[in-house]
């Protein structure tokens, strides 16, 4: 009798956590900084496998997105309920400053430990490096971040502002930490004629349109733009490129607790992150075939960066570059 | 009237003879002169004590941040924008309002039309067109083989694209200005200068365009407000270049710093309502001092009929809207064509995917259609009936306050939208008192925004429509006893409906098409279809970008082909375009 009831429970307790996971449902708002596309790809995804949700999102740049989030979170009242942005750095932020829910459940047996956060604030979802774009017109193939500086490539840079994106961030940082001339890079790039503003669609819109010949941008755009017949190709410069892991986390003030966890979930499984492959993107799970135009990870040459000093850099490193390029 | 008696109850109520209009519709007034001050006033408050705020915070501060590099970099470009493009717009507008109202080419119906949509389409819209239409991706000139070589700069941006467009821009602002001087030249000053013999020329040099000069003037400093408050343009033709104006500056400062650039940009808001304001004030100023005709006298006709002069200026017109209006809109749809932007279009990378698909996929743009539709509908419903009561007491009841109320009404839309959706912020940013409640961040303040914004363009057709009947038609149903309610509904709004109809419908296009106050109030889920252009642009998805901008010019395109079917029910020159050709009366 006793072990009769005690079957009974478990089989109801089983068939409850079953019920649940089903039954996801309410309302999300993701504040996000994917290109609007991707955003709405990944949205439609999710919503589709969990029907009873429905997802708004937000997008601008990283800096921007989080600037507006801040705001919002000091003011007490924003719609957020999860956040998909370029950088972890940026999240360390967030949650030093107690913004952000721990998701200590989180299923990440397939990941490599070291990529992640000790405290399960925020998990990686994908791998974006920064190299060189070019105009397939253009007289010179860049090989080098210094063969930016040369007279080929006067006034014909374009590069992304770390006042709009999160990966230009990470970028000058990278940059400022490993090429020997540091800060010195970016003088010598603004004497050669750069232009900075704005975020990496910007640079793509510049480089495929033939405004100017060359760019720093995130790899999956020009990659995937030259797939379609745009102009323009890609290079993993010599010295080595920059890397962001677009975390995602969920906000701790968040009504929609489960449906946030079942998004997070959802970029973290096998089935996100075959999506975040078709869609371009260098997927973070090892197992997943990265699309095609990519190196292997062995052949690809990192910038590497101190994380916590990036953090405490960020905004000295947004002020120097202001300073150079103006507030762009 | 023995009809009215059937269907209006007998209510009888002493008469005053002289002053019946004064005596009754208190409630009326009392709803009208809430509105306004809600609307009108209160924001314009909350700004002015925001940036009291700041100057009693320290005063040293305030001059800091206004004596800034930035904002005076800022003020500076601005002035030398709203300036150059004045110059344009005024040389522009003055001629093709001359053109139009001189000669009845055979086109000219059409010509007015498609000036005016170039005004309906939206500022951001025009930018981009021109920004596809020029540079080395250009699909119309790499089709021509004329396109520059790649690693040209783009020359619409920077100060001379964003002169050049914004000057095409309100050239027909200009040019309406300009008819409405003109229709008030009386046709008895040509006819007895052409019986003397004068020549065309000295007619329009000496007669015309002195009489309409206060006009002229007030044109020109409509042109400059207009060009100083401008947003959409040089968002997208001086943000990516670093040119800055004081618009893009607030714009840019709240999107980084979120709220906690709020009091700033009130300051700087302020900045820009003191020289916005300046202009509109002298131009009020001018205006008061017009020349008026004297009632019954018919106003300029078209009067010149050299068929060859005729035929030169119809096709230099046509030449210039080509360039100008034509060829631009014709670039953003070949941009929105092709499969990737940078791929030249040509027969087999032609794709008409975005507009099947790709574009409605977004979640992004479906919301931005149905938000500009309801936002833009709502407040076009909302003002027209507030125009009718409005119109009517300030007609009647409130006469001698209408020299006070039209100033306050005119305000927020003569202000530029960045200053109004400041006030708004400010206004909304606290829940709101007694009921709790915030509107910040929800459809409601953008909504606000609008009805505050757009009141004086729904208002004006049904003042003039108001203010031109006749007294005896309602005298005749008071004396049946009619109440003032009834008299509205039954007498009055029957015969000014074309006009009500008219005001909202400017109302709603003008509102359909607006970047400027919703690009600052925009939050999760309300994005109208101005934010959303900027964001897909902004995202590199300039394909994307280019077909919404298409879809949303074929919506104002549509509507306005639709207003110029109905144009018979319509008080005459109720539409714009159609105040850009006075006919010929005999």
């Amino acid at each position: 009798m006793n072990s009769l009831a005690k079957l009974l429970i478990a089989g109801a307790s089983l068939l409850a956590t079953a019920a649940s996971a089903f039954a996801v449902e309410g309302q999300l708002t993701l504040y996000t900084s994917q290109p609007n596309n991707d955003a709405q790809k990944t949205v439609d995804a999710f919503m589709e496998k969990y029907p009873d949700v429905t997802v708004t999102f937000v997008r601008d740049g990283t800096t921007k997105i989080v600037a507006k989030l801040r705001a919002e979170l000091e003011a007490g009242n924003s719609p957020a309920d999860v956040l998909l942005i370029a950088d972890s750095v940026t999240m360390e932020g967030l949650a030093k400053d107690g913004y952000l829910m721990a998701y200590e459940d989180a299923d990440l047996s397939d990941y490599a430990d070291e990529m992640q956060d000790p405290e399960r604030m925020w998990f990686p979802t994908k791998l974006i490096t920064t190299g060189i774009i070019y105009n397939t017109n253009a007289p010179m193939k860049p090989s080098s971040w210094e063969d930016l500086l040369s007279e080929e490539a006067r006034n014909q840079v374009a590069m992304p502002s770390p006042l709009t994106s999160g990966a230009a961030l990470i970028h000058t940082h990278s940059i400022v930490e490993n090429l020997d001339m540091g800060w010195d890079y970016y003088e010598k790039l603004a004497a050669n004629g750069a232009q900075a503003s704005g975020g990496n669609g910007g640079v793509l819109k510049a480089v495929a349109g033939g405004e100017k010949l060359y760019g720093m941008v995130v790899e999956f755009l020009p990659i995937r733009e030259k797939a379609k017949g745009a102009p323009v190709d890609f290079v993993f410069p010599e010295e080595g490129v920059s890397a962001i892991s677009e975390p995602v986390a969920i906000l701790k003030g968040t009504q929609s607790e489960e449906a946030a966890k079942a998004f997070v979930d959802f970029l973290l499984s096998e089935e996100g992150q075959k999506l975040a492959a078709e869609q371009g993107y260098m997927p973070a799970l090892a197992d997943v075939t990265p699309p095609e135009g990519f190196p292997s990870l062995a052949e690809i040459n990192f910038l590497t960066i101190d994380p916590a000093e990036a953090l405490e850099r960020a905004e000295a490193d947004k002020e120097k570059f202001a300073e150079i390029f103006g507030q762009n | 009237m023995a009809f009215l008696t059937d269907t209006l109850p007998l209510r009888p109520r002493r008469r005053r003879a002289d002053s019946w209009y004064e005596m009754e519709g208190g409630t009326i007034s009392l709803v009208v002169i809430g509105a306004v001050a809600i609307l009108c006033v209160v924001p314009m408050l909350q700004l002015l004590l925001a940036a009291g705020r700041v100057m009693q915070d320290g005063m040293p501060r305030a001059l800091e941040l206004l004596a800034s590099a930035s904002v005076l970099r800022a003020t500076g470009n601005s002035l030398i924008i709203a300036g150059g493009s004045t110059v344009l717009a005024m040389m522009l507008g003055v001629a093709v309002a001359l053109v139009l109202a001189t000669m009845e080419l055979r086109t000219r119906r059409l010509l007015g039309f498609l000036f005016v949509l170039s005004l309906m389409v939206a500022p951001q819209v025009s930018a981009l067109a021109f920004k596809t239409l020029a540079g080395p991706s250009s699909p119309i000139l790499n089709t021509l083989g004329i396109a520059p070589p790649p690693g040209t700069p783009n020359p619409m941006l920077g100060f001379g694209g964003i002169m050049l467009v914004m000057g095409l821009h309100h050239a027909p602002l200009v040019a309406l200005t300009v008819a409405a001087g003109l229709a008030r030249v009386p046709k008895s000053l040509v006819e007895a200068a052409m019986l003397d013999g004068a020549s065309t020329w000295t007619i329009i040099r000496w007669i015309i365009l002195p009489v309409a000069r206060l006009y002229l003037l007030s044109a020109a400093l409509l042109a400059f407000v207009a060009g100083v408050g401008n947003f959409g343009i040089p968002a997208l033709l001086g943000l990516p270049v670093g040119v800055t104006t004081l618009p893009t500056m607030v714009y840019r400062q709240l999107a980084s710093f979120g709220r906690g650039g709020i009091e700033n940009a009130a300051l700087v808001s302020m900045l820009i309502a003191i020289i916005a304001g300046a202009a509109v004030i002298a131009s009020a100023w001018i205006m008061a001092r017009r020349d008026v005709r004297t009632d019954g006298e018919r106003g300029l006709e078209p009067f010149i009929e050299n068929v060859a002069v005729m035929r030169i200026c119809e096709w230099a017109l046509w030449l210039i809207f080509a360039f100008a209006i034509i060829l631009p809109l014709a670039s953003l749809l070949a941009t929105a064509l092709v499969p990737a932007y940078g791929v030249t279009l040509n027969f087999a990378t032609i794709t008409f995917s975005q507009f099947t698909d790709t574009l409605w996929d977004q979640a992004l743009v479906r919301r931005a259609f149905a938000n500009s539709l309801i936002f833009s509908g709502s407040a076009a419903v909302i003002l027209a009936v507030l125009s009718l009561f409005l119109a009517y007491i300030v007609d009647r009841r409130l006469a001698r306050a209408r020299i006070a109320i039209m100033p306050i009404v005119e305000m927020p839309y003569a202000l530029p939208g960045v200053v109004v959706a400041i006030a708004c912020i400010l206004l909304f940013v606290n829940p709101l008192p007694i009921l709790g409640i915030s509107i910040y961040g929800t459809g409601w303040i953008i909504l606000f925004a609008y009805l505050a914004s757009f009141l004086a363009i729904a208002v004006k057709p049904v003042m003039a429509a108001v203010s031109s009947l006749e007294r005896g038609v309602e005298e005749a149903a008071i004396l049946d006893g009619a109440s003032v309610a009834d008299r509205l509904t039954r007498i009055i709004l029957p015969i000014v409906l074309p006009s009500v109809v008219a005001g909202g419908l400017m109302a709603f296009l003008i509102a359909f098409n607006e970047l400027t106050i919703s690009a600052l109030l925009w939050s999760a889920g309300t994005e109208t279809l101005g934010v959303a252009l900027l964001n897909l642009e902004d995202a590199g998805l300039g394909a994307e970008a280019a077909a919404l901008a298409v879809v949303a010019t074929g919506v104002v395109a549509g509507l306005m082909g639709v207003l110029e079917a109905a144009h018979r029910f319509f008080p005459e020159n109720a539409l714009p375009w159609h105040q850009l050709c006075p006919r010929k009366t005999s």
